[in-house]
């Protein structure tokens, strides 16, 4: 079972992002080890487990009451979801709840490479947060789109071209 | 003192009115030095390294800057440049309210109030344009003789006329890009904010293309008028003059990144800045720093804090100037050397060359050397458009709205002019990365729901800035005590700030003007002033918060009086006859323009100026 | 680079090209220059996008620095066209090469792909940039130009030819161009057009010359970039011709003071890391993505990008100068595309392959 890829099913459901756009950042896999390497492996694999056996549509669809009930509503896999989200998103991992850490948490050990408090994951992670994309902009400093884009209406694409 | 090395001029800060003066001296022939106090870049664009006796060594160039702006969780404007404690800077992240009398003493500033001083500087080689954002407004002709005209402030001992030709030598120095036909202001039909520019004068780059919200705003407040004591004045959106780079006119060509010099030739929409233009389209000192020494005759010494100023009591010259060198910021280790030149010039910016005079106890037989600290209390407003005006694209503010800068109500009340932002709440809010861990959080959002919700408010997201005129006051000064000092043992700025009555009401009626243009939009307002605000204050029961604006001014002014100022119209010392100060601390008064180009124009005098007495010894 | 019949109709006889003694043939070659300087930007941007961020900065630099100069020849023949009263055309399918593609070498043929950035890419690079002064008995882009001059010369000498027209399409002033490449000048008369092409010739490979000696060092100074010491400028491209700026690259060192072609560049390694690259599938195609709607949707979008590219360079060039402006714009936004498709895995790759665009232009009707 490849929990890389569980962990971009997963992402892409909790971010509404399709998998070829999230493996588009480039940055999936630095993701992939700050999470593991903050949050124990038995938790993601129930958390990727979980996901995958929630009851799929014909379209091979999750609902979204499934992955909020069991997953979001659950106080072991919640604020993991919700930290995946805001790395897909924001580029930061936040320090998960107190009460979470307590009961789950793995102690903050010097040798490792990432601590569980706030931090931007990398400089290529932070230009590659999806919030930029959904503001229908551009991450502030990166990614420039050029002298006088900014004159024109928000979400202008080029001239549609037929493709029928 | 046979040790001590000579100049034809020492010039203390490498910022841009450190650069300007020893660009001109430099391409006449002079022998210049700058002291710097910061860390530097030295030209380079690119981190490198290399081998010095079989260690690595690294040079960091710009790009060490966005490295650390990018990883950095505070994206405050000191954000990008190091943190170096033996040339501390002021940063917002040390504001809080100030209570019960307890001055703020955790930053580099120590606050003693009544409220805090918020506005912030770099102290690196390149100075505060690093971070600044690049509005080049000039001063209406009205702003230099306020005194007269409305019984407040202070005139200055010279007028717009005189000032003009140095306008437009700055304005091609530094590239600035705008129509004279709509800076002169004649569009708009309120006389008093009307500019003369020279008939055939022309800025070197066309204007930058405005944004979609400015357009927008343009279109939606067409005709809008507000009355202030029975008479109406227009509310006019106009391109704002920046100092940015845009399409070149005739011959000019626009000067690219230091070190890098194929990029940067047009500004590319990085929407960032403040805190640092990645491809240096935006000006910064560097640029200059790099003409300056191309001229073969100017040296910059970065990592050199200079702490005294000598005097020779027979000629009350300055006889030289004691600084701190040190090999790390890391370390406090340090050696103490002298240099000398025959002219000396503070360009270390309002707080730090006010700080200087009054540890060496110079240049102030008038009593003024840090009194008259001003800045542009800016107070914010925001909302969301009814529509997407596509925030978060392009140069933080191309535009304002600059028709209610003067005015016969000026006898009562603030000035102030308006900024129109282009990036959303981001200054107000911190969105969207402050905002959006709400949305997941609290909101308990996810999947299309976030996404959507994203998508369908953040492009409706803008903000207004009121730069509000802050006059004269002797009691908003900058003193020193043994106290308080940096690592290296220099002193810390100490800070005494207040905002009188005249700002208030200018931050009142700025508030209404906002109100209005809401209800004319349909704008869904979501402005908040908190007590808990650093920068909060009422004003008729009312409450109001404002932010610092980055316009150090005042700190010593020039004046046609050795009793009443610092510096004559020269720009030299009354004291001292080969100290020259240059900086928006020479300004007697803020008015509503950001102050950089004023104070650049100035420099380019006094840099005539400082020639002419250099030619005539 | 090499021209000759077989790759681009163009009038030659006994390998010499022929005289250019009408408006016509000067018009047809001034589109082929135009379509031969383009002709190359899809493999050296498809090697520079490769390249993963803030890394390989001075191969990046070199890269982008000769596309920049080769817009910068395609400005200055498509000015020339508009100066002498042509018509550009960008707009159609014809105007891509279909990778891989083949350009010839000497007596035999070497194909030129889209690939990552590598040290076969730079091998390429160097194949088409091959200087002038090496292709004996082969018809370069230097006599190419030369030609185009004397034709110009020629044509203005007839005095029943209105070689430069009043009444023409705007040209692009040189406030449009910027970035690197030169500086674009206006095209008025048969002095500013040869000012033009001579711009080309000069950064290009050169026109061949007989003292040409390969043991000879390279000039110091500043139309070189080689100094006695170390240069501050580290990361830059230096002006040297573009086959010496790739042979840097394929060195991993510097040129320095005393080097010569043959000796090759002793200098300072030169920083490279060709693991901090995007393993790009070459010359990707649609065709690959057959089975894989999402990736194919991206290159599609791309392809929509970069037709839009094709039509703006197109208006830009057919009377309306501004569009560039925007025109960079799409160039930004494809970068981005195609850094998108680069790193998704190709499913069920042998190579372990990612993705690339297929540089394809979709008519409207396509
Ligand atoms: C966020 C922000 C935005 C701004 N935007 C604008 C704008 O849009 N328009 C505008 O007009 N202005 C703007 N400003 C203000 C503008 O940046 C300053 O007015 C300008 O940079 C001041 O230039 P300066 O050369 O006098 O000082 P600085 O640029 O601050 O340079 C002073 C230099 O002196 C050095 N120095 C200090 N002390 C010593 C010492 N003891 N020994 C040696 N060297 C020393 C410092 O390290 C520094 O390098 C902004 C400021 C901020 C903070």
């Amino acid at each position: 079972m490849n929990r890389l890829s569980d962990f971009y099913r997963l992402g892409a459901a909790l971010t509404d992002y399709e998998i070829v756009q999230l493996e588009g950042t480039g940055v999936g896999e630095e993701y992939y080890d700050v999470l593991t390497s903050l949050v124990s492996g038995n938790i993601l694999d129930e958390l990727f487990d979980d996901y995958n056996n929630l009851d799929k549509t014909c379209s091979g669809h999750v609902p979204d009451e499934q992955i909020r009930s069991s997953i979001l509503a659950n106080p072991k896999l919640g604020p993991v979801a919700r930290n995946i989200i805001k790395l897909w998103y924001l580029s930061i991992w936040y320090q998960l709840p107190e009460n979470w850490r307590q009961k789950y948490g793995i102690p903050n050990q010097t040798k490792n490479k990432y601590q569980d408090v706030q931090f931007i994951v990398s400089r290529n992670a932070y230009i590659q947060g999806l919030v930029w994309q959904a503001t229908g902009s551009h991450p502030m400093g990166a990614k420039q789109p050029g002298y006088g884009t900014w004159s024109a209406a928000p979400g202008n694409q080029p001239h549609p071209v037929n493709f029928q | 003192m046979s040790t001590c090395e000579q100049f034809d001029v020492v010039i203390v800060g490498a910022g841009i009115s450190g650069a300007i003066m020893a660009q001109q001296l430099g391409a006449k022939g002079k022998k210049v030095l700058i002291l710097e106090a910061g860390t530097g870049t030295e030209d380079r664009f690119w981190n490198s390294e290399s081998e010095h006796e079989g260690e690595k060594v690294k040079h960091p160039g710009y790009e060490s800057y966005m490295d650390t702006f990018f990883t950095a969780l505070a994206k405050i404007p000191n954000a990008p440049f190091p943190n170096n404690p033996n040339a501390p800077q002021p940063l917002v992240t040390d504001l809080a309210p100030i209570r019960d009398n307890q001055p703020l003493t955790d930053g580099y500033f120590v606050q003693k109030g009544p409220l805090p001083f918020s506005s912030t500087y770099t102290r690196s080689e390149g100075g505060t344009t690093l971070h600044w954002l690049g509005t080049c407004l000039r001063m209406l002709p009205e702003d230099f003789d306020i005194n007269t005209r409305f019984g407040q402030g202070l005139d200055w001992p010279i007028d717009y006329d005189e000032l003009q030709k140095w306008y437009e030598m700055a304005e091609k120095n530094i590239g600035v890009s705008a129509n004279a036909d709509e800076q002169n202001y004649h569009q708009i039909n309120n006389s008093s904010v009307h500019i003369p520019f020279e008939n055939q004068y022309n800025y070197p780059m066309e204007k930058i293309p405005q944004s979609y919200l400015d357009h927008h705003m343009e279109e939606g407040l067409r005709g809008m008028t507000v009355s202030f004591d029975d008479q109406d004045y227009p509310v006019d959106v106009v391109s704002t003059p920046q100092a940015r780079n845009g399409m070149p006119r005739g011959d000019y060509r626009p000067v690219g990144a230091v070190g890098n010099p194929d990029v940067g030739q047009r500004c590319a929409g990085n929407s960032n800045c403040v805190p640092i233009c990645p491809i240096q389209a935006k000006y910064n000192a560097l640029k200059t720093l790099e003409q300056a020494r191309k001229t073969g005759n100017v040296e910059i010494r970065n990592q050199c804090v200079v702490y005294d100023i000598e005097v020779d009591p027979a000629t009350n010259n300055i006889s030289r100037l004691l600084y701190k060198q040190y090999q790390h910021s890391g370390s406090p280790d340090h050696v103490c050397k002298t240099v000398t030149g025959k002219i000396v010039v503070l360009a270390a910016h309002a707080v730090e060359n006010a700080k200087l005079l009054l540890a060496s106890g110079i240049a102030n037989s008038s009593d003024q050397v840090g009194r008259n600290l001003m800045d542009h209390p800016t107070m914010l407003t925001w909302g969301l458009m009814p529509d997407k005006i596509g925030a978060f694209r392009g140069p933080g503010s191309t535009s304002g709205i600059p028709s209610l800068r003067g005015g016969a109500f000026r006898k009562n009340r603030a000035a102030f002019r308006i900024e129109i932002g282009n990036w959303g709440w981001s200054w107000p809010e911190g969105a969207p990365i402050n905002t959006v861990p709400d949305l997941i959080d609290q909101k308990n959002m996810f999947g299309k729901q976030l996404k959507d919700t994203i998508q369908s408010i953040y492009p409706r997201m803008f903000r207004f800035g009121f730069l509000v005129e802050q006059l004269p006051d002797s009691n908003n000064r900058v003193t020193i005590d043994p106290d308080y000092r940096d690592q290296l043992g220099n002193y810390r700025p100490v800070i005494n700030y207040n905002v009188t009555d005249y700002t208030r009401a200018g931050m009142a009626a700025a508030k209404q003007v906002s109100d209005q243009i809401f209800q004319r939009l349909g704008v869904e307002g979501y402005t908040e002033y908190h007590p808990s605000d650093p920068g909060y204050l009422t004003y008729q029961g009312k409450g109001y918060t404002y932010n610092g604006a980055g316009h150090l001014v005042g700190t010593h002014i020039m004046g046609s009086d050795s009793k009443t100022s610092v510096v004559n119209k020269e720009q030299r010392s009354w004291d001292h006859p080969n100290l020259y100060l240059v900086g928006c601390g020479n300004m007697p008064t803020i008015s509503t323009s950001n102050p950089t180009l004023t104070m650049a124009a100035l420099t380019y005098w006094a840099a005539d100026n400082v020639l002419k007495a250099l030619d005539q010894a | 680079m090499y021209i000759n019949d077989e790759c681009k109709p163009i009038k030659t006889k006994n390998n010499k090209l022929c005289p250019i003694t009408t408006i016509e043939e000067l018009h047809h070659n001034l589109q082929l220059a135009i379509e031969l300087e383009f002709a190359t930007l899809p493999t050296y941007l498809c090697a520079l996008y490769t390249i993963k961020e803030n890394t390989n900065i001075c191969a990046y630099n070199v890269i982008r620095s000769v596309v920049m100069e080769e817009m910068f020849h395609l400005t200055n023949s498509a000015n020339v066209l508009i100066g002498t009263g042509g018509f550009p055309a960008l707009n159609k399918p014809e105007f891509i090469p279909v990778f891989p593609t083949k350009l010839p070498d000497k007596e035999t043929w070497f194909t030129v792909d889209l690939q990552k950035f590598s040290p076969e890419a730079l091998t390429t690079f160097k194949y088409i940039e091959e200087p002038a002064e090496i292709a004996h008995g082969l018809i370069t882009i230097g006599e190419f130009y030369a030609n185009i001059e004397q034709g110009l010369v020629h044509l203005n000498s007839q005095t029943d030819v209105d070689l430069f027209p009043k009444k023409t399409h705007p040209q692009i002033e040189h406030k449009y161009y910027y970035g690197g490449g030169g500086i674009i000048s206006k095209v008025t008369d048969l002095d500013s057009a040869l000012f033009a092409i001579n711009a080309i010739i000069a950064q290009g490979e050169g026109m061949p010359t007989t003292h040409w000696d390969p043991d000879k060092p390279f000039p110091l100074d500043e139309t070189t970039g080689i100094f006695s010491g170390d240069h501050p400028l580290f990361m830059q491209p230096r002006e040297l011709a573009h086959y010496y700026r790739f042979n840097e690259l394929s060195a991993g060192k510097r040129y320095v003071c005393g080097d010569t072609h043959n000796s090759g560049p002793t200098g300072p390694d030169i920083p490279i890391d060709y693991h901090a690259v995007y393993n790009m599938k070459p010359n990707p195609k649609s065709s690959d993505y057959a089975n894989f709607p999402e990736l194919q949707q991206m290159n599609l979008e791309f392809n929509r990008l970069f037709s839009h590219l094709l039509n703006q360079l197109h208006d830009a060039f057919n009377g309306n100068p501004e569009i560039l402006e925007p025109a960079v714009g799409t160039m930004f936004k494809m970068k981005y595309a195609a850094q998108e498709l680069m790193r998704n895995p190709v499913p069920d790759s042998v190579y372990d392959y990612y993705a690339g665009p297929s540089w394809e232009y979709l008519s409207d009707n396509q």
